[in-house]
């Protein structure tokens, strides 16, 4: 491998890395505050890629206009979902929240399949197949892209949660339900806002993702896929465990699929969650005393 | 509790479903009758795990792809006998079943639904990527009809979906047996006990890890053969076996029914199979529908129609005692 291939690949990797982060860390977010899994995430972002596509097409308005619609309409979903169904969950409530999450996604899924069809779509920006040029190394603009936004918004979330009020009050609920309450958090109002920004997040990896990926009704499975595995290896709920595992698996695969096949890749991503189930049961990076 | 003899009577009850294939005649819906028989075995088995362990397997229908894929690759590449490759789909579903507890039943409930979940996932990226073994897309077709040499009848070939009913029914009995006598034994009793408080039961000294291993693997083996009979009726092999939409069907089937209740269960199989195809649903609607039941479900009625059922008796019971307890004063 020449050293221009290496960086390529690396390049490549961290782009999708970035976003692998983003996507795990909200479904991390969400089962930190909440303490159960959204088994929809991964169609949240498969409609946040169809919609920005079907916003570009239908109304002409350029990416950098739809890419805030989208992310702001998902983030509107979040709340909306969280008051109507999640909201009523008690803890402990698991088999419940699973199964609802379930059926969200099976509408949404083939709400999708329905409404926009099967075939797979390409989002046209006008900077999908520019590249830039510097000597040898051949780099792809939409990855760039794709990278400075996944960079901006997981720095906008890690000052968010560390350096604001709510940030704090986020991560007490995280840590410690019964104390977060005692000391006069409002739990429902930082769930509802845990739930916003996660599917927010959601939303947007849909639409950094359809500058690199197609797009169509059932990639939020291929998505989903990995993402659980992510959090799994991490540690179910930790959110430095989510962008640590996200960002490698987002490289390893990048050199990976040089030399194997996606589906040796998929093999590879299930043996080690396997492994790390049997190995380390609270993942990597998990808390390691579950109360 | 109810005695096992109700499990006879409920089968008698059911045996006019035998002379199905003789009333009738359109092959459309008796290839439905045979789904439906399919999905009993396929809710029996989840309810099994789910309702009476409490532990929600997503990888059921990772069971039932393997078992068809097994039976397929066996009888279509390796010229294996057609009962031998079935019996051997259920021991590679349950060497599965086997891998996935043993990984992740240690961990919380949670990490078991996404560990499962996960599982089928894979096996649907394999079924479309390991092309040498399962030709992808493409599938394994062209399967040979089960023979079966029966006393007084002689040969049959079950090739048409009248034959076939016959076949999938059996197997249905077969299970809905076996489950019923594990749930009614020492074992279903230890199963409840896990589902009902975990620490507890280990506390009294059950070996919790492995009544979970065994109900799990119970469950997978009968699901796998289920997918090898399933895949042989059917004649083909491929991929959208491992679909989502079994999963959510079975869901649907032992979450309406009510999960840890036996009967229901298998009522609301044969209703969910043939509902959809009465009210002439498209592939799409249905899930969309299946989706909407299940979380319309979820937060209406947790306990299933059976539960519901039983909560509103409870609840007049209630009233009719305090409206006589009013009476008297």
């Amino acid at each position: 491998m020449t050293p221009e291939v290496f960086v390529e690949v690396l390049i490549n990797g961290i782009a999708i890395g970035s976003v692998y982060a983003l996507f795990a860390l909200g479904l991390a977010l969400i089962f930190g505050v909440l303490e159960f899994v959204n088994f929809a995430h991964g169609e949240f972002y498969m409609i946040g890629a169809m919609l920005i596509s079907a916003i570009m097409i239908g109304t002409g308005v350029n990416y950098w206009l739809a890419l805030p619609v989208v992310v702001m309409a998902s983030l509107v979903a979040g709340v909306v979902l969280y008051d109507v169904f999640w909201r009523r969950l008690r803890q402990g409530d698991y088999e419940k929240s699973i199964l609802i999450t379930i059926g969200i996604a099976l509408i949404l899924q083939n709400g999708a399949l329905y409404v926009w069809g099967p075939t797979p779509r390409l989002l046209e920006t006008g900077f999908t197949t520019s590249v830039i040029v510097l000597g040898d190394l051949v780099i792809p603009v939409a990855r760039i892209v794709a990278m400075s936004i996944s960079f901006t918004v997981l720095l906008l979330v890690y000052l968010g949660l560390n350096k604001t009020r709510g940030g704090l009050a986020l991560r007490g609920v995280a840590q410690n339900r019964a104390a977060a309450t005692m000391v006069g958090i409002q739990l429902h109002k930082i769930s509802r806002v845990a739930v916003g920004v996660g599917i927010g997040l959601c939303g947007l990896s849909g639409g950094v993702l359809a500058l690199i990926y197609t797009i169509f009704p059932t990639m939020g499975y291929i998505l989903a896929f990995k993402a659980f595995a992510i959090v799994i290896i991490g540690g179910l709920g930790s959110l430095a465990g989510a962008i640590i595992v996200g960002f490698t698996l987002g490289i390893v695969e990048s050199f990976v699929t040089l030399y194997m096949s996606s589906g040796s890749m998929n093999m590879l991503v299930f043996g080690a969650m396997i492994a790390v189930l049997l190995f380390r049961p609270l993942g990597l990076f998990g808390r390691q005393l579950r109360l | 509790m109810r005695r096992p003899a109700s499990t006879w009577l409920v089968l008698l009850l059911l045996m006019p479903a035998l002379a199905l294939p003789s009333i009738i005649e359109s092959t459309y819906y008796m290839s439905i009758a045979v789904t439906a028989a399919a999905f009993c075995v396929l809710s029996v088995c989840l309810n099994l795990i789910y309702g009476y362990v409490g532990l929600l397997s997503l990888c059921q229908v990772a069971f039932w792809g393997l078992g068809a894929y097994a039976t397929a690759i066996l009888t279509a590449h390796h010229d294996v006998s057609i009962g031998l490759a079935l019996i051997a789909s259920g021991i590679v579903a349950v060497l599965a079943s086997i891998l996935v507890g043993i990984a992740s039943f240690r961990v919380s409930r949670h990490s078991f639904a996404i560990a499962s979940l996960v599982f089928a996932l894979l096996l649907q990226h394999l079924a479309y990527d390991w092309t040498s073994l399962t030709r992808g897309a493409m599938g394994i077709p062209g399967l040979p009809v089960p023979e079966l040499a029966i006393p007084l009848v002689g040969r049959v070939a079950f090739g048409r979906a009248h034959d076939f009913f016959y076949l999938m029914c059996a197997w249905a009995i077969v299970t809905i047996l076996f489950v019923r006598m594990i749930i009614l034994s020492r074992v279903g009793r230890a199963l409840v006990a896990i589902r009902e408080n975990t620490s507890l039961a280990e506390s009294h000294g059950l070996n919790v890890f492995r009544y979970k291993l065994i109900a799990f693997a119970i469950s997978s083996f009968f699901t796998g053969v289920a997918g090898g009979l399933f895949c042989l009726f059917i004649s083909i092999a491929d991929p959208s076996v491992f679909d989502f939409y079994y999963t959510e069907a079975m869901l649907v089937m032992v979450i309406l029914g009510g999960a840890g209740t036996f009967w229901p269960v298998i009522v609301a199989s044969i209703v969910f199979t043939f509902a959809p195809e009465f009210l002439r649903i498209g592939e799409e609607l249905r899930l969309v529908l299946y989706g909407a039941l299940l979380v319309a479900a979820m937060l209406a009625m947790p306990e299933g129609f059976a539960g519901f059922v039983k909560m509103r008796r409870r609840k007049r019971q209630r009233t009719e005692f305090s409206e006589a307890l009013a009476g008297k004063s």
